[in-house]
């Protein structure tokens, strides 16, 4: 009923020219979505973009930096190793006890009879006196860098003419 | 893809294609088929060409930049009228506040309806061509509520659910509102519709 009312009109409004896009419109449309993709995106494509720069240029200064070439250049290997003054000690009391026992040594093997006494006391006197002055050139001693990594023995050229009389009485007995 | 086979191809096959392969062929063949019933919806609603051109542009490029907005449990033509309709509305609603600002402004009854010369057809009487300025204008009067429907029922042809899921409303809503549409129509084109 109502459909029949309208029928003129509708049929009318069905009949209407058709209008149609212009001939340019994709051409148009494609230039706006091209407009649209560059303002959209242009700080994505720009951070895509300086990535590898990044990269190449941190590894440029990485290398830089392991590899710098230097006019100052000391071979690690020739390098003399520093001297630890913290490690150096130096003990007194044992230094004396040393010599005390070589003193004591030496009362054991001279001769002890009554006669020889007088002259034995100013000799055993004499070596005191010798002993302490040796005790205060031990004291004097400085350790060198190069006797650092080695026990060396701290021995008098006395003692080293008794060690190399051992040495020798050694060998003989052995031959 | 071949390009037969794109062109065989449902709507919504070709936005889906659009969507996971970004085809920009599939989307080209989109803007193929749907660039004149937009274009024609838009131009009655609107009643200017050159605003109608860029209104279904920028609908396109909304369908570009939102293709994966779309899911397919709705028709890509339902999707794509709701976009362009609400673009023509607010176009329409930009130029009303144009008008009312403007200076010089001339009466609707005044102002001349903007058909493109190449659109005449010379099959086409100057007396239907004078019928279809008639109704153009009587379609500008129409409030927004009325015209929609009406253009999409009538001239554009879609189906009252189609009509109902563009606008978000009810099936009976629309139907009453086209009946509302068509009286008030009519009412202002007595001096064509005598009885």
């Amino acid at each position: 009923m109502e459909e029949k009312k309208f029928e003129k009109l509708v049929n009318d409004l069905k009949n209407l020219s058709k209008i149609e896009t212009p001939d340019n419109f994709e051409f148009l449309l494609q230039n706006k979505i091209n407009n649209f993709i560059e303002k959209e995106f242009p700080e994505t494509r720009r951070n895509f973009n300086l990535i590898p720069i990044f990269a190449f240029t941190s590894i440029i200064v990485i290398l830089f930096l392991i590899f710098q070439p230097s006019d100052e250049y000391v071979d690690p290997l020739q390098i003399e190793p520093q001297m630890r003054e913290d490690l150096i000690v130096y003990d007194e009391d044992l230094s004396i006890s040393a010599f005390s026992e070589i003193i004591n040594d030496s009362f054991i093997e001279s001769d002890t009879s009554p006669q020889n006494f007088k002259n034995n006391q100013e000799s055993y006197t004499n070596k005191i006196i010798e002993t302490e002055n040796n005790v205060s050139n031990i004291k004097n001693i400085t350790i060198s860098k190069e006797e650092l990594n080695f026990v060396k023995p701290l021995l008098s050229e006395e003692e080293i003419k008794k060690v190399q009389a051992l040495k020798k009485k050694i060998l003989s007995d052995m031959n | 893809m071949i390009e037969q086979d794109l062109n065989s191809l449902t709507d919504e096959d070709l936005i889906i294609i659009f969507q996971q392969n970004n085809n920009e062929r599939a989307f080209e063949i989109l803007v193929k088929r749907y660039k004149n019933p937009l274009i024609n919806f838009v131009f009655r609603f609107l009643g200017d060409y050159e605003s109608c051109v860029d209104v279904v542009q920028d609908t396109f490029i909304k369908v570009y930049r939102y293709k994966n907005v779309y899911s397919d449990i709705a028709k890509f033509s339902t999707w794509i009228y709701t976009i362009a309709s609400n673009l023509a509305k607010t176009e329409y609603k930009r130029k009303k506040r144009i008008k009312l600002i403007s200076i010089s402004q001339k009466s609707d009854d005044e102002r001349p309806i903007e058909i493109k010369d190449n659109q005449l057809r010379p099959d086409k009487s100057l007396e239907n061509l004078f019928k279809e300025e008639q109704i153009q204008q009587a379609l500008l009067k129409l409030k927004i509520i009325y015209r929609e429907p009406v253009i999409l029922r009538d001239i554009q042809g879609l189906s009252y659910e189609e009509i109902a899921s563009i606008l978000s409303i009810e099936v009976g809503t629309v139907k009453s509102r086209i009946n509302r549409g068509r009286r008030k129509l009519q009412k202002l084109l007595k001096h064509i519709y005598k009885d």
